[in-house]
């Protein structure tokens, strides 16, 4: 793990220096400071220094936690982070949780009965979801709720100027929050469903299944007790692996909502040449895919008895 | 008598099988699969269009500006309306299908290529090759690509590169960063095969290495690659459209679907003139749609292991 995140920020490193200018050119290029001025702070900031040397020295920081200054915000990156991380993290977590609700019943009915035409409906829809391209969904959601029928907001995540009791600005939120949870739903229910349904099938099929069948156990209890038991060891592994993914932050969605997680924030800093940002939050996410693989594995052990004894 | 007719039945189908290669046998089952074939379907009629369409339309030429006539609504001289600058939609979005058709499967080629070849190697010889070829495939892996590929677009518009050739550019980095996932699915499908009798026989007719490979491994991987090859087409076209969204990928005067979508993402354009974006993201919905279930289709007609639930 740890010479993968350290070959992953060499090469995030590498593609950060070569975007041409910093952080400095871009926040006082136009301003009207002295060269002289700009040389001093670039020196300041270490920003003089070659490309290697500039990299042994955050990496150094970063070993001690500390990951540098966000020149866009005037604060350390990890503060950043931590501001905005938990605005990505409500939007994630309600739209995981209802893509598990929605996804795994369906996906196991659609088992039950495949190529019916309940299957057939929800394998388009499944498709349709892994087809449709996140911003533009978000923007036709915009486009019907909040332009021609006004009945949810545009974009953000409070109303802005409008003095409110706390009751209030939490129902603000809640109403602000609806189109973009439903755009990272739709993106996500398909995969879910697909996977549930698969896992399913391979399961549906065995001979423990036509036994329990015979013993004359009813279908509801063929399917949920026995079947889904067995079905549910990948599907729980997957969930696992996919719970660090909700603090990642959906850089496209956000952005078109002008909802402020760290995805968007991530898009503007790169404008901005936020390198010490860009680089604290690549790394986040290459750390947060480690610990989901991580997670996953282990979850794999713990629920399947099968390969504990292994 | 059923036992009878069974019987029959069963001769009838051994002497299809023997007359029917693999490839035959995978074409019917794919015949029999509608959606896939619906799929497949309007994915050629998509791609004839986007090829002879703008041959015949009479308004070829991408750099024509009409201000007169900009963002007229959909009449009969303009099927889909104009947009800002007065050039036909409809044509634009045939345009744009070349352009991002071209550039899915051109980058799908390239990656499947490079993945497939790199992954014969490290899963034939093992040892120390596939040793380094895997802690490569892990940090590329754990790199995460949506951040990566919009910095390094940004990186192109920064040192100005001309807009025709950054097409060909934004082929190799999605190619670049999408060829590990195949590199480490054929690698474990090389090494079981390696391990099969048949292999042995290679060994002690004592043929060279690269005919093994590609003779005698090749065949044998090569209905995965189709699969995972088309599957691969639409998510490419998904992050293509993307980053043309974002205004990082294909840029103007050339259309892609995506800065299609981009160009109606201003407030006035957005709420009054939905004719000025919106095919354009149900083009990219629709293809990428055909694709992913002839991809499915694909799977289940390919690799009879995997035949769901029957």
């Amino acid at each position: 793990m740890i010479p993968i995140l350290l070959g992953v920020s060499i090469i995030v490193f590498l593609l950060v220096a070569a975007i041409p200018g910093d952080a400095i050119d871009a926040k006082f290029g136009q301003s009207r400071l002295t060269p002289q001025r700009i040389a001093e702070m670039k020196a300041f900031l270490g920003l003089d220094q070659p490309v290697g040397i500039r990299y042994v020295n955050w990496l150094k920081n970063a070993l001690t936690g500390n990951f540098g200054f966000s020149i866009q915000y005037n604060e350390p990156v990890s503060h950043v982070i931590h501001t905005y991380i938990w605005n990505s993290f409500l939007l994630a977590i309600v739209s995981f949780v209802l893509e598990m609700v929605i996804a795994i019943p369906i996906g196991i009915y659609s088992a039950t009965k495949v190529h019916s035409a309940f299957d057939v409906i929800f394998t388009i829809v499944a498709f349709a979801g892994i087809s449709l391209p996140s911003f533009f969904l978000a923007l036709l959601l915009q486009k019907a709720f909040s332009v021609d029928l006004g009945w949810l907001p545009l974009d953000g995540m409070s109303s802005v100027g409008v003095a409110m009791g706390p009751l209030q600005q939490f129902g603000d939120v809640c109403l602000h929050m609806i189109l973009p949870t439903i755009t990272l739903t739709v993106m996500g229910i398909g995969g879910t469903m697909r996977y549930v349904r698969t896992s399913m099938l391979e399961v549906i099929n065995q001979d423990y299944i036509r036994t329990a069948r015979s013993k004359g156990l009813s279908e509801r209890v063929v399917i949920y007790k026995h079947a889904f038991r067995n079905a549910s060891i990948p599907i729980v592994t997957f969930i696992g692996g996919a719970l660090p993914g909700l603090f990642s932050g959906a850089m496209i969605t956000e952005t078109v909502f002008g909802w402020p997680g760290i995805g968007k924030i991530f898009l503007a800093s790169i404008s901005q040449r936020d390198y010490m940002f860009i680089m604290g939050y690549v790394m986040l996410l290459a750390v947060l895919v480690m610990i989901g693989n991580l997670l996953s594995d282990v979850l794999y052990s713990v629920v399947d008895p099968r390969i504990r004894l292994k | 008598m059923s036992n009878a007719i069974a019987k029959t039945k069963g001769t009838a189908q051994k002497k299809k099988d023997v007359i029917e290669s693999p490839w035959h046998l995978a074409a019917r089952r794919l015949r029999r699969n509608k959606m896939a074939m619906i799929g497949l379907i309007f994915l050629v009629a998509m791609i004839l269009i986007c090829i002879i369409g703008p041959l015949i339309s009479p308004y070829g030429d991408i750099t024509a500006v009409d201000i007169l006539h900009a963002k007229q609504p959909p009449s009969a001289a303009h099927l889909l309306g104009t947009d800002t600058n007065g050039r036909d939609i409809f044509t634009r979005l045939m345009l744009g299908g070349r352009l991002s058709l071209l550039i899915g499967f051109g980058a799908t080629f390239l990656e499947i290529f490079i993945g497939t070849f790199l992954g014969c190697l490290a899963g034939y010889y093992g040892g120390a090759v596939d040793a380094v070829m895997m802690r490569i495939v892990d940090i590329v892996m754990a790199i995460p690509g949506m951040p990566i590929l919009i910095m390094i677009s940004a990186i192109f518009s920064d040192r100005h590169v001309d807009t025709g050739s950054r097409i060909y550019l934004l082929m190799l980095i999605l190619s670049c960063i999408g060829w590990v996932g195949t590199c480490r699915f054929i690698r474990g499908q090389v090494l079981t095969i390696r391990e099969m009798d048949y292999m042995s026989a290679t060994e002690a007719m004592g043929l060279h290495d690269m005919r093994k490979i590609f003779k005698h491994i090749m065949p044998n991987v090569f209905p995965l690659i189709i699969v995972s090859a088309t599957l691969a087409v639409g998510d490419t076209i998904l992050s293509e459209s993307t980053l043309s969204y974002l205004g990082v990928g294909v840029l103007p005067p050339y259309a892609s679907w995506g800065n299609m979508v981009q160009e109606g993402s201003n407030m006035i354009d957005f709420t009054l003139h939905p004719w000025m974006w919106m095919p354009a993201g149900f083009c990219i919905l629709a293809t990428v749609l055909c694709i992913n279930l002839l991809g499915d289709g694909l799977r289940d007609a390919l690799d009879p292991r995997m035949v769901s639930g029957k």
